[in-house]
């Protein structure tokens, strides 16, 4: 599949700039509000799901093997409705799904493949925050250092360590610890 | 998978290894999946703890964009949204009928469906494509296979510039029309729209009803009007749906 030229958004989320965003909500916000407040929800729900959409589409744009094929907008859009329709699940509203369902949506097939790999990375990273947040303070201190670009050097210093040889069985521990965490972890 | 195959990913990931070792680990990661998994497991905690330290600036951007374009704050914490949460309708009908009623005040509050639409957002809302299929009548062009993919992406400047190659059947010349549309070259989209109106092809209709979403695009209600008013009442789906914008029409 070819990339799309909405790729360009991933490229800027990925770097940290949130500036395009806005964009986004002007295109899509009020779709996906009248959306879920004709599938039983309000206003405040469809801004839960709408957040929960960008970021979800953020956490993948961190993947850079991924090639977005389809516009960014409809991709969003759909993201936010699988979310909502989650929702009503939980609520036992199958009803009201089944009604979502019917409809056929004039992007469903050309966004289907982005959004399974977006929203496998989203269980993925969900999983991932679930161990992170079970290892140490130090741990987690030590790889956000480490992850925001500081040296072995520099990380001795700030978490007081003999040195740099320290730091760096102590990040491969806390590696293994994180990745164990993450391997027998359920959602 | 051996032992110290994790230090060699650390070692990978963090540029140390040799050219020589480097090039026996891609190979291996050729061949042996469980190394390959292991790898792509820890390049995903590389990006969790790179997103880590962006959510607070995606947080910040999200906060007051959710104010502009939910109506923020007041809509959070304010009365009504939260009897509107998704909750099983029970004995106590009159709680949901009365949150219920408290959400169409808040949406009409917000977005009034009520009240007239621009042409714009009219557009917006009716202006739905359905996805083309240029290719299964013709074997000639690959210009047309890669027209269709970039029409059925959305990608409406690439599939214009593509449809401008090929000679026009009905049904390219009625994509070419749509993408000329989209593309903010309404004057084309529409010569393209009335000759189509004009023909007997089965894009007669179609035409028509497109003839009118042009000019929604430029409040040319007028105009739209009597574009609609050509659609036939034997063309169910697009009769009704003209019907439909008809009413809508400020």
């Amino acid at each position: 599949m070819n990339q799309h030229p909405d790729h360009q958004y991933l490229l800027a989320f990925r770097a940290g700039d949130y500036s395009k965003l806005e964009e986004l909500y002007g295109s899509q916000a009020r779709t996906v509000a009248s959306w879920v407040v004709q599938n039983s929800g309000s206003i405040a729900d469809a801004e839960d799901v709408f957040q929960e959409g960008v970021i979800a589409l953020c956490q993948k744009a961190q993947d850079e093997s991924f090639v977005l094929t389809c516009p960014i907008g409809a991709l969003l859009f759909s993201i936010c409705r699988n979310k909502w329709l989650n929702r009503l699940r939980k609520n036992n509203r199958e009803a009201e799904v089944r009604k979502a369902q019917a409809v056929q949506l004039p992007h469903e097939n050309i966004v289907q493949n982005d959004l399974e790999a977006v929203e496998e990375e989203a269980i993925r990273q969900q999983k991932l925050d679930k161990a992170f947040q079970q290892l140490s303070p130090l741990c987690q201190k030590l790889l956000r250092l480490l992850s925001a670009g500081a040296t072995s050097q520099e990380v001795a210093e700030a978490l007081e360590m003999t040195n740099a040889n320290t730091v760096y069985r102590r990040k491969n521990a806390c590696i293994e610890r994180w990745r164990h965490l993450f391997q027998s972890a359920k959602i | 998978m051996q032992a110290d195959d994790y230090l060699l990913i650390e070692q990978y990931l963090d540029g140390t290894l040799a050219e020589r070792e480097k090039t026996a680990f891609a190979e291996r990661l050729a061949t042996e999946p469980d190394l390959a998994a292991a790898l792509r497991e820890r390049e995903a905690m590389q990006r969790y703890l790179k997103f880590e330290s962006q959510k607070d600036a995606l947080a910040a951007q999200m906060g007051l964009l959710g104010k502009q374009y939910f109506g923020g704050d007041s809509l959070e914490h304010g009365n009504a949204p939260s009897e509107a949460k998704v909750r099983p309708i029970g004995q106590r009908w009159w709680v949901a009928a009365l949150a219920a009623a408290a959400v169409i005040a808040l949406v009409l509050l917000v977005f009034n469906p009520f009240a007239p639409k621009s042409g714009q957002q009219l557009y917006a809302e009716y202006a739905t494509h359905e996805p083309i299929s240029l290719t299964e009548r013709s074997n000639e062009a690959p210009a047309l296979a890669a027209a269709e993919t970039a029409f059925n992406q959305g990608d409406y400047e690439r599939a214009y510039a593509l449809l401008k190659e090929v000679p026009g059947s009905p049904q390219s010349q009625f994509a070419q029309a749509i993408c000329a549309m989209e593309t903010e070259r309404t004057a084309e989209a529409r010569s393209l729209f009335q000759e189509l109106a004009n023909g007997s092809s089965v894009y007669k209709n179609y035409g028509h009803w497109y003839l009118a979403l042009s000019y929604l695009k430029t409040e040319g209600y007028e105009q739209a009007r009597a574009a609609l008013a050509e659609i036939p009442k034997e063309d169910d789906y697009l009769f009704t749906r003209a019907q439909e914008l008809l009413k809508a029409l400020p």
